[in-house]
């Protein structure tokens, strides 16, 4: 079960992760944005993981809500927009359960990814975040189905957005900033596509070191 | 050649919050900080729509400059180079609101336009009503005529701020401001142009190569690249390369009367700038293109750019009058017939 107590885990582990490769995203950014993309996910996700650990949220689906609202309040932009849109998706979905397991994440996850193509009108392919979020939950999927439990489930979630997120380097991007240079960035992989391998793999991490302790 | 990374400045993760502080002490008698945002030190008269606006930081003076009477009453500055979130844009639309409706103008880049939409479903949420939002876009170099909606917002929004301000502050309705911004918008175009790049301030990572000095053409406000140019092309040749494919996407006919700005993106100096001006002139006047009006400085500036950008606006159907009315910000002020 994901109780409050695993979400702030889950969150603070993120911000570990993240922080650990704040400037590799930077730099990703800075061939066709404005090389604040690291910068921006360690503040947010420190935000984040500082509220889940001293507020009292209650619940998972609370965790999560709680860190939207921080990438909402403290980086903005688009990434800020999308990653808070994410996470405030995910907590609805979460919210519904009383005892929220990997079936609930998984269906998060996927409210997530539509939530994230609806605000930011993009689609697989357009070289964005959505292209490793969109593998990631589609492998998510088929672990569950599987009859996988969640450190299985969130293993292959992790593996597929990395897999994604590599591959946008080969594509040219059609959404956001980096559409007006889409030559530009041929050949460097997608700084928000690299944010949501880097939080997946974080996590999946987490509840492989939970499971064998 | 390399780009200045050592700034003035404290801990710059606080450089925002530090700036509209310093800014705001400056201009006691225009502007106020409320809730870290920028209002009207006096608010505009009940019953007129309020104009408010979010945008990213490191564009200064837009838009923090551009709040007082006559241009925005609320400001809500995001951090560098990106838009503030929609819980602060849904605040910012309560500050502005006199009762006559908000109008919410939305430079069109993407996190602008995301976290604008999100913030009128937040508000919509709240039982807020009475919002209307416009997205901007001047740039000709961000997408081909045919797609123009698809364009970014750039330099030549001065003209639509200013224009809408104007409206809203003479007491036209929410619908007829709105109206004036789609119009101004669509009789806007604007080009950018820049040699080498600058530092973000807080990641320190340069926009771009920092060692490519080529001077382009066409590049966006967060140092997007463009079109480059060779070495030995001097001033009135960019600029009448600039104007002719403005002139020619807007389909400007000879005899027409434009609005001249030319906005200094960072660090031209006032040289360079005089010397690209009156290029400008010679290239509209042998198009047959009248600049009835003009402005020089820096309007949305991408830090310290070695930059700059033209845009023209076409003066019609009674948008001189609405250019003509005074305005009164901290980094934009406007008396009788300014820069005829």
């Amino acid at each position: 079960m994901i109780d409050r107590d695993l979400a702030v885990r889950l969150v603070v582990a993120a911000h570990a992760r993240v922080n650990d490769h704040q400037e590799e995203l930077s730099r990703l950014d800075s061939v066709a944005g404005d090389g604040d993309h690291g910068v921006n996910m360690a503040t947010a996700l420190a935000e984040a993981a500082r509220r889940a650990e001293h507020d009292d949220h209650g619940t998972a689906a609370g965790v999560m809500r709680s860190t939207g609202a921080a990438f909402h309040e403290t980086v903005g932009g688009a990434a800020g927009a999308l990653f808070g849109a994410f996470f405030g998706a995910m907590a609805g979905q979460l919210s519904k359960a009383e005892a929220p397991d990997a079936t609930q994440l998984v269906a998060g996850m996927e409210k997530g990814l539509a939530r994230v193509a609806r605000v930011g009108k993009a689609e697989p392919g357009h070289k964005t975040m959505i292209d490793a979020l969109a593998p990631a939950v589609r492998a998510a999927c088929e672990s569950l189905n599987g009859e996988n439990g969640l450190e299985a489930v969130m293993a292959a979630a992790a593996r597929a957005a990395r897999r994604g997120a590599t591959e946008t380097a080969g594509m040219r991007p059609s959404a956001g900033r980096a559409r007006f240079a889409p030559d530009h960035s041929l050949g460097t992989e997608d700084p928000g596509a690299n944010t949501v391998a880097l939080v997946l793999e974080s996590w999946a991490d987490q509840l492989r070191t939970e499971v064998r302790a | 050649m390399s780009i200045r990374t050592r700034r003035f400045l404290n801990d710059p993760a606080r450089a925002v919050a530090e700036m509209l502080e310093g800014y705001v002490a400056a201009h006691a008698g225009i502007i106020s900080l409320r809730d870290g945002m920028v209002v009207r030190a006096t608010p505009k008269a009940e019953g007129k729509v309020g104009v408010v606006i979010g945008n990213g930081s490191g564009h200064e003076p837009a838009m923090i400059g551009w709040v007082g009477e006559g241009l925005f009453d609320v400001n809500v500055a995001g951090p560098i180079f990106s838009s503030p979130g929609p819980g602060a844009i849904v605040r910012g639309i309560e500050a502005a609101d006199r009762g006559g409706g908000v109008l919410l103008l939305v430079s069109s880049h993407a996190g602008d336009i995301m976290n604008a939409e999100l913030a009128i479903e937040e508000a919509e949420d709240e039982g807020i009503d009475g919002v209307e939002m416009v997205v901007l876009y001047d740039d000709v170099a961000s997408a081909p005529k045919d797609r123009i909606t698809e364009r970014r917002g750039g330099a030549g929004l001065f003209f639509v701020w200013k224009m809408v301000g104007a409206a809203a502050e003479r007491g036209d309705s929410l619908e007829a401001c709105a109206a004036v911004a789609r119009k101004v918008r669509d009789r806007t175009r604007s080009l950018s142009a820049a040699t080498g790049t600058v530092a973000h301030p807080v990641s320190g990572q340069p926009l771009g190569d920092p060692e490519d000095t080529t001077l382009s053409v066409g590049m966006g406000v967060h140092g997007e690249p463009g079109d480059r140019l060779g070495e030995d092309v001097g001033a009135d040749e960019i600029a009448g390369l600039m104007i002719d494919r403005l002139l020619d996407d807007a389909g400007l006919p000879s005899g027409a009367q434009v609005g001249l700005l030319l906005n200094n993106a960072g660090s031209l100096t006032l040289m360079e700038l005089s010397v690209l001006y009156r290029g400008a002139r010679a290239a509209l006047e042998r198009r047959g293109i009248e600049a009835v009006r003009s402005w020089m400085g820096p309007y949305a500036t991408t830090l310290d750019m070695a930059g700059f950008a033209f845009a023209i606006c076409h003066m019609d159907g009674g948008l001189l009058e609405l250019y003509d009315r005074s305005a009164s910000g901290a980094g934009f002020t406007m008396v009788g017939r300014q820069g005829r």
